[in-house]
């Protein structure tokens, strides 16, 4: 049972909060968005690095500050201001390094790139994997893949320059503001990996914890952004001679809207403390499907203008769309944590 | 667990059959047990732990009463007899009462020894209370009380009911209710129980009244204030209906989430109702946790909305992953049926929807 009094976030993080949306709002994402939908390249890791948020959530003993919750409302705050620098990827590679217990604080310094495919890893570290999309996988210094076998798992940390890693597509369409490249490592002899550490495969959910968690609190964010956009929008259009936010049908649908997206951010919160593997698998899927159903609602209350490419509202279903099955689907989120659920209960 | 809630557990072990987590089912319904617990525990001063000795509680904290409500949750205390008394009566006697209501009717409805009765909703007044029209007129200390209310939880084994009348006809509707605290054994009084569906429906009632005479000194809070004094005992209640939403919902997944054998389709569903409970404890816990830290609280908005559709979708699965086990199981639709009053009571779901939308999300008054 987590300390219930956590679950608001205190003065701190709530001073965090607000540093972290002035300052992500002014690297002005949506319009990066844009500018990368037509080929621009979004960049902003010195921003990250600069601002010290890499560091937070990260344990103060290997050199990190701040905890869990802070980690997560920084992140809400990206997702909230559709951030494009790849603080997130970083977060994912970091929290999971440090589950794994492969992280050094030099890691930091650098963008990273993070990912999970299906593999193999040698007694020698040698890394074989077909296919693997890596978030921030364009300019890291490293790549943090979780690579599951037949039977076990490894965490890998990994050079993107090295011998046998090789780019197989470099386009992503949906999101490339916060691209998703795919690699081959080691079709051959394999990647020879920096750090790696092998694991039970019934241990993949307690690595993946840290990780669900900074998946979720961005997509609670984007879901978080959308609904404030929505609102903002019914109250200034206006239709049969009054605001369309006046319509009980247009109501509703933003009050589902505004349940989702608070009953999501409790989870998430949840999961943080808690960082127990079926609270984290939970939070991850409702986020997933909250940011999905919000960002879709935002664009159907829009009316033609919402598929338009000046509306944000596409931005928001774009970058809703690409982080939901990051790491895994709802569906199969929600099936892995009823069968935990269902061994503790028989 | 703080020393307090372990001496909480001392108590409710020393209380309950030592079968009660294993046969809850059956202790669930039981009037002798419940009727003992809610008398037992008022005296013990845990009921309402953050109220006073001797009013039921033992002035905790609010986090320490919070972390003794749980607790009670999850050992699954019996139900109160007659939420109502305890529930809203109760608090709304301790805020606006005068010194002679508390000391006469505090006790006996907290300890359930009184039962109370809930007169709001009428025929013409269901989700749009404000339009009731009960009228009380006053004259040399007396109120004479004619009309009708209708869906009255346990009236007809009540003692008291607090009743909302009309007792300014020419101010605006909220203004002109009062609230009156009506010994349901006066002159003119006819209570009528109504057939509900299903067991599990708790029995409710009509009331008619007919030149009922009320004292002047049964006047509850001030007159034509009643609006004020209906909201904030439903606020009582509404900020605590959380943790039995989340405890109805657990308990409705427990028969799927030992049942032995679940299609892939009805996992993926469990695990969304595990959202569910989740969604409800982390969003109550969280609530209580600004207002404790003088935060604004504004997602307390959804507690009412989200916990009676959680145990709404949770009754549903546990019935429809039983199969054709449901047919000799008839507990299962009950609760079901019981699952589905839960969106009705209290506020309607869509009545919720439109409190969210215009006090937290700020968006126009009114429905076209
Ligand atoms: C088990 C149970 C116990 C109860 N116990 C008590 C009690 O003890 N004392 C008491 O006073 N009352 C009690 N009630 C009554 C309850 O408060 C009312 O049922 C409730 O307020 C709704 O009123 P109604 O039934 O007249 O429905 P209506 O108000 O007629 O509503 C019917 C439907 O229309 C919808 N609707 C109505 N207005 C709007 C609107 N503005 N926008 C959108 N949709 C709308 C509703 O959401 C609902 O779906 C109880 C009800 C139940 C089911």
């Amino acid at each position: 049972m987590t300390d219930w009094q956590l679950l608001a976030p205190d003065e701190d993080s709530l001073a965090l909060a607000d540093t972290a949306r002035a300052q992500f709002r002014s690297l002005r994402g949506p319009a990066v968005m844009r500018a990368a939908l037509d080929g621009g390249v979004a960049g902003g890791w010195e921003t990250v690095a600069e601002g010290g948020y890499v560091d937070i959530g990260i344990p103060e003993e290997l050199g990190g500050i701040g905890r869990m919750i802070d980690l997560v409302v920084m992140l809400e705050e990206a997702g909230r201001a559709l951030l494009t620098a790849p603080l997130l990827a970083s977060a994912l590679a970091f929290r999971t390094q440090v589950a794994a217990g492969v992280h050094r604080e030099e890691f930091r310094r650098a963008p990273a790139g993070f990912g999970i495919a299906e593999g193999v890893v040698d007694e020698g570290g040698r890394c074989r994997v077909e296919r693997v999309h890596v978030l921030g996988g364009h300019g890291a210094a490293a790549f943090t893949l979780v690579v599951q076998g037949p039977e076990q798992v490894w965490v890998v940390v990994v050079d993107p320059e090295g011998e046998g890693v090789e780019a197989v597509e470099q386009d992503t369409l949906v999101d490339p503001s916060r691209p998703l490249p795919a690699f081959r490592l080691g079709h051959k002899t394999g990647v020879a990996a920096a750090e790696w550490r092998e694991l039970a495969f019934g241990d993949l959910e307690r690595v993946l914890a840290g990780a669900r968690v900074c998946v979720a609190a961005d997509l609670v964010g984007t879901a978080a952004g959308a609904l404030d956009g929505a609102v903002e929008h019914v109250l200034q259009r206006r239709q049969f001679g009054r605001a369309i936010g006046a319509f009980q049908g247009v109501k509703h649908q933003l009050a589902d809207a505004y349940t989702a997206v608070e009953r999501a951010r409790s989870l998430v919160y949840g999961a943080a403390l808690s960082l127990d593997p079926r609270d984290c698998l939970l939070a991850n899927a409702v986020a997933a499907e909250t940011a999905v159903r919000v960002t879709s609602l935002f664009t159907q209350l829009m009316g033609a203008m919402g598929v338009t490419f000046e509306a944000d509202c596409h931005l928001f279903l774009r970058r809703a769309h690409q982080t939901a099955c990051l790491l895994g689907e709802p569906d199969a989120l929600y099936l892995a944590a009823a069968r935990i659920e269902r061994r503790i209960s028989r | 667990m703080t020393d307090v809630t372990s001496e909480f557990e001392a108590f409710l072990d020393g209380f309950l059959p030592a079968d009660y987590a294993e046969n809850y089912r059956h202790y669930r319904r039981d009037v002798k047990l419940r009727t003992e617990y809610q008398a037992a525990a008022f005296d013990a001063g845990w009921l309402v732990p953050e109220w006073g000795p001797g009013e039921g509680g033992r002035g905790l904290s609010v986090p320490d009463a919070l972390a003794v409500k749980l607790a009670g949750a999850r050992r699954r205390v019996p139900r109160l007899m007659n939420i109502q008394g305890a529930g809203v009566a109760a608090p709304a006697i301790r805020s606006y009462g005068t010194a002679a209501q508390r000391a006469r009717l505090l006790r006996p409805a907290t300890r359930g020894d009184e039962w109370w009765a809930l007169g709001m909703s009428e025929p013409g007044a269901g989700s749009d209370l404000a339009a009731l029209r009960t009228t009380a007129t006053l004259a040399d200390g007396v109120f004479t009380v004619s009309g009708q209310k209708v869906w009255t939880t346990q009236a007809d084994e009540a003692r008291w009911c607090a009743l909302y009348v009309r007792t300014d006809p020419e101010a605006r509707p909220h203004r002109g209710i009062s609230c009156l605290i009506l010994d349901l054994r006066s002159p003119g009084v006819e209570v009528r129980p109504i057939r509900t569906a299903g067991p599990a429906v708790e029995s409710f009632c009509e009331v008619f009244l007919d030149e009922v005479k009320v004292p002047e000194e049964a006047l509850l809070g001030p007159l034509h204030g009643g609006w004020g004094v209906a909201m904030s005992s439903l606020e009582h209640e509404r900020d605590m209906i959380w943790i039995n939403t989340w405890l109805e919902t657990t308990r409705a997944l427990e028969p799927t989430l030992t049942a032995p054998e679940l299609s892939e389709h009805q996992l993926v569903r469990l695990g969304r109702s595990l959202a569910d409970a989740e969604g409800v404890r982390l969003t109550g816990l969280r609530t209580a946790a600004q207002r404790w830290a003088g935060l604004p609280s504004p997602a307390s908005s959804i507690l009412k909305l989200l916990g009676s559709e959680s145990v709404q979708r949770a009754a549903l699965l546990s019935l429809e992953s039983a199969g054709a086990r449901a047919f000799d199981d008839p507990a299962l639709f009950d609760e079901r049926l019981e699952s589905l009053a839960a969106t009705i009571y209290g506020g309607t779901s869509e009545i919720q929807r439109n409190i969210i939308a215009e006090r937290t999300l700020g968006l126009p008054k009114g429905t076209p």
